[in-house]
């Protein structure tokens, strides 16, 4: 019984890998070229300029404190984890950095 | 007098041997499935199960260890680790594997898991609940971090953007989800060019 509890965990386990990771997607990494309430543009690298919907429950963190979609400045570099949400692109989080003269917070503290 | 009796008796067996029937040849035919919500009925029946599955002794047990903030991060950090696959971050059990769970991962914020005594909350904890994807992690990791634990899911209904933002770093991750993360981070400190173009998941 004991080993069955085992090998449940262990399926559990292995077949969580995938699951765990993000949904299915849109990764960018980029600067904000504009951003209010309702979207986020941001520019890669190649150029290219990709549009994400704001949703209510869409995560917004500059410098990795809690932030609002306006606060975005464009400029700033950002990346943003998209996901397909009701035939659009929408950003499920968004990480900003300070925009040029504000004091960086402190670092991440070690794992 | 018998003769009625007998007769409503045995349409009574007839009424549920037809009904048992029924049942299993819908059963044979359709499957079970864990997909569809779990019904009103059933979930009100599961829930008055695990409650009477506590013992009134260990429902009555108050949290012994005492809470500190270096406590609670402890446990935020545990939980963010092994807990928050099927639980999320915050709580909700909005993860893909906590919606796919038959019952679903409960959203532990919400009162029916809050109004729960601590003592509840710890045997659910150690004991798990059978027949749900809720494993029993008593033997594997000492009461105290269970009852932590406990401190955690209390402060769940107020776990600000930064706490889950922090737990994030300590989730689960694949080699590649690692080195995705510092990529990300590098960028936003510095600038250090990610990929070119837009990365796309399948999942």
């Amino acid at each position: 019984m004991r080993s069955i509890g085992w090998i449940a965990t262990i399926v559990a386990l292995v077949g969580a890998g995938p699951a765990l990771g993000h949904e299915a997607g849109v990764d960018v990494r980029g600067v904000v070229v504009a951003a209010d309430a309702a979207q986020v543009t941001v520019r890669g690298a190649d150029g290219k300029e990709t549009r994400f919907a704001v949703a209510r429950d869409t995560r917004v963190f500059v410098e990795r404190h809690g932030a609002k979609p306006a606060e975005l400045k464009p400029g700033v570099r950002a990346v943003i984890h998209g996901r397909e949400r009701g035939g659009r692109l929408e950003a499920a989080s968004i990480h900003a950095s300070a925009p040029a003269g504000s004091v960086p917070s402190a670092p991440w503290p070690a794992r | 007098m018998r003769r009625p009796c007998c007769i409503a008796v045995a349409a009574v067996v007839l009424l549920l041997g037809g009904g048992l029937v029924a049942g299993l040849v819908a059963l044979r035919r359709s499957g079970l499935s864990a997909r569809p919500e779990p019904g009103p009925v059933e979930a009100r029946l599961a829930r008055t199960v695990r409650s009477l599955a506590v013992a009134g002794s260990v429902r009555r047990l108050p949290n012994p260890v005492p809470l500190t903030p270096r406590l609670l991060a402890e446990a935020r950090a545990h939980f963010a680790d092994h807990c928050a696959s099927c639980h999320g971050n915050d709580g909700s059990g909005d993860t893909p594997l906590g919606r796919r769970l038959y019952p679903r991962a409960p959203d532990m914020r919400l009162p029916a898991t809050q109004e729960l005594t601590d003592g509840e909350l710890f045997q659910t904890i150690e004991e798990g609940i059978r027949l749900t994807g809720m494993p029993g992690w008593g033997g594997e990791v000492s009461p105290d971090v269970s009852w932590s634990l406990v401190h955690f899911i209390r402060h769940l209904p107020r776990l600000t953007p930064e706490e889950i933002l922090e737990m994030e770093r300590l989730n689960p991750k694949s080699p590649g989800e690692w080195q995705e993360m510092q990529e990300d981070e590098a960028f936003l400190k510095d600038g250090t060019p990610g990929p070119a173009a837009p990365r796309h998941r399948a999942h």
